[in-house]
């Protein structure tokens, strides 16, 4: 039983430095894009870029369901934002509570008879509406069918070639659908972009538009902060260098419509935004088109992180669960040339170290239990394993925290960085492996279809609290 | 064999020591540069801040007071302000003012000094440096940008320096840009659309739209031309409205009616250029041909792509298209209805009293179409 927990261990100790070391590489990899990415997005080229008419007009997707918390502040900032032509079209899908009379109150909404094609499968449509006041905004209210069904709704009520999807909950930049939508002008090849997500929590908001960002004050959103900026800026970045992105996140990405009626839209899942990319990916593979999905570490999505323990359980739960799905309804994609990078690399490293990270990691803590309970521990191999877990973590974190202020110097103040850089020293000691357990178990509950509501902050006209 | 794993455990335990002293030290590395870069660049962006401000002031004061010397810039920041300043500017005034903000770019050494920027080793620089001379559109970078296009390697960087000469573009320039867009790797429809649109622009604003008409002619007649680029040429024609341009689409137009995508740009291009109105006649000001070869016909066309774009630009056929718009009710395409429906609430009370004729059709879709758009006609969504 000793020789097979110190094997264990041993095989923790190599998976755990493989993963790092990857993760490192992905940092020094996303310094060189981010650099580049910053010298040549100037604004000046981005104006000239999508002036007068060489822009390509673009329909935004909000699905909501239970957000009368949120959606007023919502869709007034997605009105306000800078881009030539575009429609807001907000799902509504079959909420329960006062979103729909919200809106209805917010923009003198009446309804309209326009048809609306089918050619993406949805729930019956109960109703559309217009408003007198915005003329590129469009309502529909339909029966309750899942986030994947109510963006199948928007698209097909959408006029334009783009599809911009995103959350109820969420806030963009003014100028952040301006700088995802330029690769669709510059590059005919691209299919698919997505932007950064990062935290409203902590931020203060007047009128649906972000002014000053600010690091969270709870301490379970300065982690999630310290998690986004790592994941998105590192993580992301990297996989776009290798060509093989397969998350464009479900709360800011936009899309070729063609590319995405050809597969159907989306599929009913909880991890619809992940499945929606691999599927492109294949589609586009199987029949030779020539593609790109990006991931442009710029343009921002502002969106409300959990601020309690069991909201950020749901979410966790529900993104490992996703994850799994996708995995497996792609599953011929792994490990085979015919998908290029795609399968040869991306596939076996979110099966590897996504999908299956946390089982090993589960399995690294509880052999370290039973070493303990059986006296067998090994305690210079266990303190020293400890501090280089820790001390690595942390160096990836604070390296992420760099990226972000290369260029982009979202945090104004010195305070927030300090912040942020203590809480990426404290991820380790109790919040990851709080996150572990929860995908631990989330990864035998593949089968469980719930989203699980997450509870929101109303934002309000002036100011977003930290916590509720 | 126990002496080999305890060889390997020793070794271990080493190597995990000398790992945690490097972490440590990089640790400790790392978050004092990440501190040091901070206020570093924070107190920069201030200093620029202030910097801008007042080069922006010195600059206005010298063009509309005449007063004050401008200091010439002295570093890459003073360049970089300077250039900024004068490019916001340009963006907001025209005509001899522009072209008193360009004097200062020439006589203050800006432009220079990003021409020398414009040959650096590292393409990022030579990126930000054409970018700049692009937006400055002066026009002696002409020669300029053709050399450095024929030298530069990185494609990002020959893009923005086809671009920066397309917006000064004269007459010889417009062919060795067509030249080159046909032999470089396509990039981008939407990016050729914006390079001919600019092109367009410069030649009228230099009063060369004789000569732009016949050049565009010859570029859509030339064989080695691709033809997604032709399409892209024929685009920009109809989105810089350069309406000499439409006898080269009609042209074009019979040249490639094989091809539904030619059909749809030209289409699309003339009913642009046709500018019609709603309640408008503008079929009796319009070529012939390009109501009968073109509009007309596009709406019966086979392929209902071809279709939906003609029903767009049908208000430019006067009351002629009420007749086959009105068949277009019943296209078993969507696009198509609501685009018919659309067009024949924009050709005014003879449109509209075409749609109410049809609002108790027996066909549910042509029905549901036409309630939409009488409902947003009255509300004046439509």
């Amino acid at each position: 039983v000793e020789t097979f927990l110190n094997y264990t261990q041993l095989a923790v100790l190599l998976y755990f430095v493989v993963v790092n070391l990857t993760y490192t590489c992905f940092i020094f990899i996303s310094v060189k894009y981010i650099m580049q990415y910053g010298f040549t997005g100037s604004n000046y080229h981005i104006k000239s870029v999508l002036s007068d008419v060489f822009y390509r007009p673009l329909s935004i997707i909000v699905p909501a369901f239970n957000e009368e918390s949120t959606i007023l502040a919502s869709v007034r900032s997605l009105l306000n934002l800078h881009y030539p032509e575009f429609e807001v079209i907000v799902v509504d899908d079959g909420s329960r509570d006062g979103t729909m009379a919200r809106l209805m109150e917010g923009f003198r909404l009446a309804e309209t008879r326009k048809p609306i094609r089918l050619q993406l499968q949805h729930q019956k449509i109960r109703a559309v509406y217009s408003s007198p006041d915005y003329p590129n905004l469009l309502v529909i209210s339909k029966e309750n069918g899942g986030k994947a069904d109510a963006i199948n709704t928007g698209i097909n009520a959408s006029a334009y070639p783009l599809f911009c999807c995103l959350d109820a909950d969420s806030v963009l930049e003014n100028d952040a659908v301006l700088r995802a939508a330029r690769l669709f002008v510059e590059d005919r090849h691209v299919v698919a972009t997505g932007g950064i997500i990062r935290l409203m929590n902590g931020c203060s908001v007047e009128n649906g538009v972000v002014q000053e960002i600010r690091a969270p004050k709870m301490a379970i959103e300065c982690f999630q902060a310290v998690e986004y900026i790592r994941g998105f800026l590192a993580g992301r970045t990297a996989w776009n260098f290798f060509g093989s992105l397969l998350i464009i996140s479900g709360a800011f990405g936009i899309f070729r419509k063609d590319v995405v009626m050809a597969i159907g839209g989306y599929r009913h899942t909880v991890g619809e935004d992940m499945d929606l990319v691999v599927r492109i990916h294949r589609h586009c593979r199987e029949n030779g088109i020539p593609y790109k999905i990006l991931f442009i570490p710029d343009p921002v999505c502002f969106t409300q992180a959990p601020n309690d323990l069991k909201s950020l359980r749901k979410q966790r739960n529900r993104w490992q669960r996703g994850l799994v799905d996708s995995l497996w309804h792609s599953r011929r994609m792994l490990g085979n040339p015919a998908y290029g990078t795609v399968g040869l690399l991306a596939f076996p490293y979110f099966l590897l170290v996504e999908a299956l990270g946390p089982l090993v990691e589960f399995c690294g803590y509880a052999s370290f239990l039973v070493c303990i309970v059986l006296g067998a521990l090994d305690h210079d191999f266990a303190v020293l394993f400890f501090f280089v877990a820790i001390l690595w973590g942390m160096w990836l974190n604070v390296a992420s925290i760099l990226l972000d202020n290369i260029l982009f110097r979202r945090h104004k103040g010195v305070d927030d960085i300090l912040k942020l850089c203590l809480f990426s020293f404290l991820e380790m000691l109790g919040y990851r492996q709080l996150m572990t357990f929860e995908r631990f178990l989330a990864t035998f509950q593949v089968r469980k279809k719930g989203w699980g509501k997450i509870k929101r902050s109303e934002i309000r006209v002036e100011t977003f609290p930290s916590s509720s | 064999m126990p002496a080999l794993i305890t060889l390997i455990h020793d070794r271990l335990l080493h190597w995990l020591s000398w790992l945690v002293y490097t972490q440590i030290v990089l640790l400790a590395l790392l978050f004092f540069f990440l501190l040091l870069h901070k206020v570093h660049v924070e107190r920069q962006a201030r200093c620029r801040e202030g910097l801008k401000k007042q080069i922006f002031q010195e600059i206005c004061r010298h063009l509309i007071c005449a007063e004050g010397e401008l200091k010439r810039p002295a570093c890459t920041d003073e360049y970089a302000v300077f250039a900024e300043c004068c490019i916001d500017l340009m963006l907001s005034i025209t005509g001899d003012e522009a072209g008193k903000v360009r004097d200062l770019l020439r006589n203050y050494g800006v432009a220079a000094h990003y021409c020398r920027m414009a040959t650096s080793t590292n393409w990022l620089h030579r990126f930000q440096a054409v970018e700049r001379l692009g937006l400055f559109a002066l026009e002696e970078l002409s020669d300029f940008f053709q050399d450095a296009i024929r030298r530069e390697r990185v494609t990002a960087v020959r893009m923005r320096m086809i671009w920066g000469l397309s917006r000064i573009a004269g007459s010889e320039s417009f062919v060795a840009l067509t030249d080159l867009l046909a032999s470089e790797p396509p990039i981008s429809g939407k990016f050729n659309e914006s390079v001919f649109g600019n092109m367009i622009d410069a030649l009228t604003r230099k009063g060369e739209a004789d000569r732009l008409k016949k050049l565009v002619d010859e570029a859509l007649r030339r064989e080695d031309m691709p033809l997604p680029l032709r399409k892209d040429l024929v685009e920009a024609c109809g989105s810089a409205r350069f309406a000499s341009g439409l006898d080269s689409i009609i042209a074009t137009f019979h040249r490639h009616r094989s091809v539904p995508e030619m059909r749809i740009v030209c289409i699309r291009a003339a009913g642009r250029l046709a500018g019609a109105k709603p309640g408008s006649d503008a079929a009796g000001t319009l070529p012939p041909s390009l109501l009968t070869d073109l509009l007309l016909p596009g709406l019966a066309d086979p392929d209902w792509r071809v279709r939906s774009a003609a029903a767009r630009s049908a208000p430019a056929c006067g009351r002629q298209a009420i007749p086959p718009l009105v068949k277009l009710l019943y296209d078993e395409v969507y696009f198509v209805r609501i685009n018919a429906g659309n067009a024949l609430a924009d050709l005014g009370p003879e449109g509209l009293s075409a749609l109410k004729a049809e609002a108790a059709s027996t066909d549910r879709f042509v029905r549901d179409t036409v309630q939409y758009v009488l409902g947003e006609a009255v509300s004046g969504g439509g």
